[in-house]
Formats: structure tokens, C-alpha cells, sequence
């Protein structure tokens, strides 16, 4: 190979990294620290805007929160005068901690030249009930044991190991949820849901979604009513459960061994059945239109 | 009983009545309206819980103390350790009232940091508004044509290109109260992923 053109091919590979051209920000946060007392009946209540949750427990029984406000800019007095537009409140009414970020109306008039942000650290007993409000963000939330409801827009979730009564609604975000054991109602639209080693009851409507669903037989029910989205139902041993599938303008496949039955079996609909030998077995029920539904052994979760 | 009830009834008829003036009703119901200002904001106080710390400090000055007092005029010397017991309790009840919302509750700690970090320009550049205009004119067509109005999802992609117009809508609107950053550029890219998939199928049916 002739060395002009292995320069030209180098400089031709260098090429692309030269163009990315990075800048050195300044990172100002302002750290706020409260601590409040817990007594059973408190609930905490978070309204967060372009903010990261962090939710975790501990033995102690006070809640921990750390805020932390956060302005990105090339110039530090930018950042500082930006980062006074986020306001915030960590107040406790009654049996209520409210916890929220926010940008007021009057400073919602200009744009701010840098780039703001809000990062939630919270630390709580496990029983204490928590609702999360999230707008564009992120929420990590573990180990909760009571009552968890979260309402989200545009928000990522990883949820692991939470027991007790769940309601999530989601909207343009994504779900990732991990031992989660209990009496569990989801809403999604176009929200993907990953469920791993899924434990109770489930009452799950999507919209516009995947969902990948991992089920063992600590499974008490599933129902799941799919709109327009790709279903994936992973057991280990799917012959344990009784299953009750609808599947309208949808592509269904399901595995031979079980030996299904079908009532209807046109190209519109398909309904198909099964019961296991067992005398208890967990029963799921599965709608699903203008999608698909794939029912598979799988041994280990993804 | 009234002996003279015909007389009496008569009388009190015959008593003259008089209305009294808008003012006093004005007054009156401003008065009620301040309490139930009142109660409304006695109702939004906030509650505190002593700590159990406080109860034990209260349960050892309450606990009988053996007092050696002579036996003329015992009464009084009584009385007078009573209020002295009575004004301690209320002494220790209002400083741990007060050590507990001053240390537990409301203390927040309010610090500035200042630290550096690397961004990459070139991931910050809006090029969405690039194709808008034949994205528009797609939409504008569909939703005129015949032929794509006497298809059964019609109304459901119409309904679907609205929805995902209104979430780049929140999203460009969030991006200019808190600037601009990579994760909102991300989700706007998911969105016009959408819009080029759902225009795409609209363009086959117009």
C-alpha cells in the first residue's frame, strides 16, 4: 500500500473526531439540604420539571432530601444569573412533605442562555408513600414498600424492587421495572415497558409501545390491553398459566408445545385459550389490537 | 300560663318593625367571613409531633418527688411547688417546641459549588425545522384528499401526526424555559422519527 495513501486514509478517519469541537462549561449548583421528620401517614409528594429523581431508603426515620439546581454555561455569571430562574419549595403541610422545582411566570418570559436543570436525592423509610410528578427527566426509585403513584411526561423510570400499590402513568417515557411485587396499575402511551421478574397483580394499558414482559410464578394475574404495540411475554416456563388471548388486526404467535385453542382464527381476530393441568395457576388476559403479541420460553431474564 | 294571651298577641302585632340598614349586614357578614378566614388558616397550620425525647424529659419532671416540708402551713407550700412544677413543664414544652422546629424541620442548608464539564457543539444543533415545510404539505394533503378520507385510519393518523405536532410543541416550549440541552434534542429526534414513519404512510394514501 502506498504511503500517500495511507496518510490520506488516516487523515480521512482523523477527519470526523477534528470537526467535533467541545467546550468547557461552567457547572454551577446550588445544593439545598432538608430533613424532614417521619411518622407514619406522611406522604411525599415530588412535582419535578427536567429533573432527575433519586429515590432511596433507609432504617432512620427522617426523609433526607438533597436538591441540587444545576446552570451550564461557557461563562460562570451567566450560569449564576440563570440558575436564580429555577425556584424551588421543600415545604411539609399537614401530613404532606411537597418537594418541587419550577420556573415562575415572570421568568418564563426571556429564554435563559444556559442550560438548567434539577437533581432530586431523596432518602426516606421504605413505608413512607410517595407520589412523583415528572416532566422531561429522569426517576430512579428503590426498594419502596407501601404506595408509590407516578405521573410522568417525557421521563425515563427504572423502578427496582418495590412492593405494595402502584399506579404509574406514562407518557413519552420509558418504563424499566425490576422485582416490582404488588397490586401494580400501569397507563402507558408511547412509553416502552421492560417488566423483569414481574410478582402480583398487573392491570396494564399501552398505547403506542413495546412492552417486554418477564413473568415467573410468582405471578398472580396480568391483564393487558395493548393498542397499537409489540407485546413480548417471556416465561421460563409459560405452561403455568391459564391464558385468555384477543388479538384484533394483530400478529400473534404463541408456542406449539401448549397445544391453544382457538375460537376465532380469522386475519381480523384471533382468540386463543389455554389452561394448565394445575388446580392454581395465574391467570393472564391479553388484548391486543393493530399490534402483536409474542408469547415465548425464555429461562433468563433480559 | 297568660291570662291575658288575646291582649298580648295584639300588642306584640301591634309593635312597630324596623329593617335594619345594608351596612349592618355588610358588617356582619364580614365578620363571618374573617372567621372562617380564620379557621381556614388555623386548618392549613402545619402539625408537629414532639419527639420522643421531649415526652421522657416531661415524664421525669412529672414523676412525684419525695419533699421533706414542715407540717404548719402545708397547704400553701404545696400550692406553691404545684406552680413551680406547672411553670417548668411549660418552660421545657416551649423550648422543645422550639429546638424542634428550629433543628428538625425548617433548617435548610444552602450551598454553591462550581464545577467544569465538556460539551459537544454539534449535538446542540436544531436541523428538525429543515424539512417542516414538506412535512406540513403531506399532512395538508392528506388530510384533504378523497381517496385518504375513505381509508379506515383516516382519522386515527390524523389524530396521531396532532398528538406527536403537540409533544414537539411541550418540548420545544420546556427547551426555552430551561435552554438547550442534549436530552431534549434526543426526544425531539424520537418524535420526528415518528412524524417520518407516520408522514411516510400518509404520502401512501393521499
Amino acid at each position: 500500500m502506498p504511503l500517500s495513501f495511507r496518510i490520506s486514509t488516516f487523515i480521512f478517519l482523523l477527519l470526523p473526531m477534528i470537526t467535533w469541537t467541545q467546550t468547557s462549561v461552567k457547572v454551577v449548583t446550588k445544593k439545598i439540604e432538608k430533613t424532614f421528620n417521619y411518622r407514619s401517614g406522611i406522604e411525599v409528594n415530588i412535582e419535578g420539571e427536567k429533573a432527575e429523581v433519586n429515590i432511596e431508603t433507609w432504617d432512620k426515620a427522617n426523609i433526607q432530601v438533597v436538591l441540587e439546581i444545576i446552570a451550564k454555561h461557557p461563562e460562570q455569571q451567566v450560569a449564576e444569573k440563570d440558575l436564580e430562574r429555577v425556584r424551588y419549595l421543600a415545604d411539609r403541610v399537614k401530613n404532606k412533605i411537597y418537594l418541587r422545582n419550577y420556573i415562575s411566570n415572570e421568568e418564563k418570559q426571556g429564554t435563559p442562555e444556559s442550560s438548567l436543570s434539577a437533581r432530586y436525592t431523596i432518602t426516606l423509610p421504605e413505608d413512607c408513600p410517595v407520589y412523583l410528578k415528572n416532566n422531561f427527566g429522569l426517576a430512579n426509585i428503590s426498594n419502596l414498600s407501601n404506595n408509590l403513584r407516578i405521573n410522568s411526561q417525557f421521563t425515563k423510570m427504572n423502578l427496582n424492587n418495590i412492593q405494595g400499590e402502584l399506579d404509574i402513568r406514562t407518557r413519552f417515557g420509558d418504563l424499566v421495572g425490576n422485582g416490582i411485587d404488588g397490586n401494580v396499575s400501569i397507563n402507558s402511551r408511547r412509553s416502552n415497558l421492560y417488566l423483569n421478574e414481574i410478582k402480583g397483580t398487573f392491570n396494564i394499558q399501552a398505547h403506542y409501545g413495546v412492552l417486554e414482559i418477564f413473568a415467573d410464578n410468582n405471578l398472580l394475574d396480568l391483564n393487558l390491553d395493548a393498542n397499537k404495540s409489540d407485546v413480548f411475554l417471556y416465561s421460563p416456563d409459560p405452561g403455568i398459566f391459564s391464558y385468555d388471548l384477543t388479538a384484533q388486526s394483530s400478529d400473534l404467535t404463541l408456542p406449539n408445545s401448549l397445544g391453544f385453542k382457538f375460537e376465532d382464527n380469522t386475519p381480523n381476530l384471533t382468540k386463543a385459550n389455554y389452561k394448565p393441568k394445575q388446580e392454581v395457576y395465574a391467570n393472564i388476559a391479553i388484548t391486543i389490537q393493530l399490534g402483536s403479541l409474542k408469547v415465548k420460553k425464555k429461562s433468563k431474564s433480559f | 300560663m297568660e291570662k291575658n294571651k288575646e291582649i298580648l298577641q295584639k300588642t306584640i302585632r301591634s309593635l312597630p318593625s324596623f329593617e335594619a340598614p345594608p351596612q349592618v349586614w355588610d358588617a356582619i357578614q364580614l365578620e363571618l367571613d374573617s372567621d372562617q378566614k380564620l379557621q381556614h388558616a388555623i386548618q392549613s397550620l402545619p402539625t408537629y409531633e414532639a419527639p420522643a425525647l421531649v415526652w421522657e424529659q416531661i415524664e421525669k419532671n412529672l414523676e412525684p418527688k419525695i419533699i421533706s416540708m414542715p407540717l404548719v402551713d402545708g397547704s400553701r407550700k404545696n400550692d406553691k411547688y404545684k406552680w413551680l412544677a406547672v411553670a417548668a413543664t411549660v418552660a421545657i414544652l416551649l423550648s422543645a417546641g422550639l429546638w424542634f422546629l428550629t433543628t428538625l424541620e425548617t433548617q435548610e442548608n444552602i450551598q454553591i459549588v462550581t464545577t467544569e464539564e465538556t460539551i459537544y457543539e454539534q449535538l446542540l444543533i436544531e436541523d428538525w425545522e429543515e424539512d417542516e415545510s414538506i412535512i406540513q404539505e403531506v399532512a395538508q394533503l392528506f388530510a384533504q384528499s378523497k381517496v385518504a378520507q375513505s381509508s379506515l385510519h383516516y382519522s386515527d393518523l390524523l389524530e396521531e401526526y396532532q398528538e406527536l405536532e403537540t409533544a414537539k410543541e411541550t418540548i420545544e416550549d420546556m427547551m426555552k424555559q430551561y435552554g438547550k440541552a442534549t436530552d431534549f434534542i434526543r426526544q425531539i429526534s424520537k418524535i420526528e422519527l415518528e412524524r417520518s414513519t407516520l408522514v411516510k404512510q400518509m404520502a401512501t394514501l393521499i
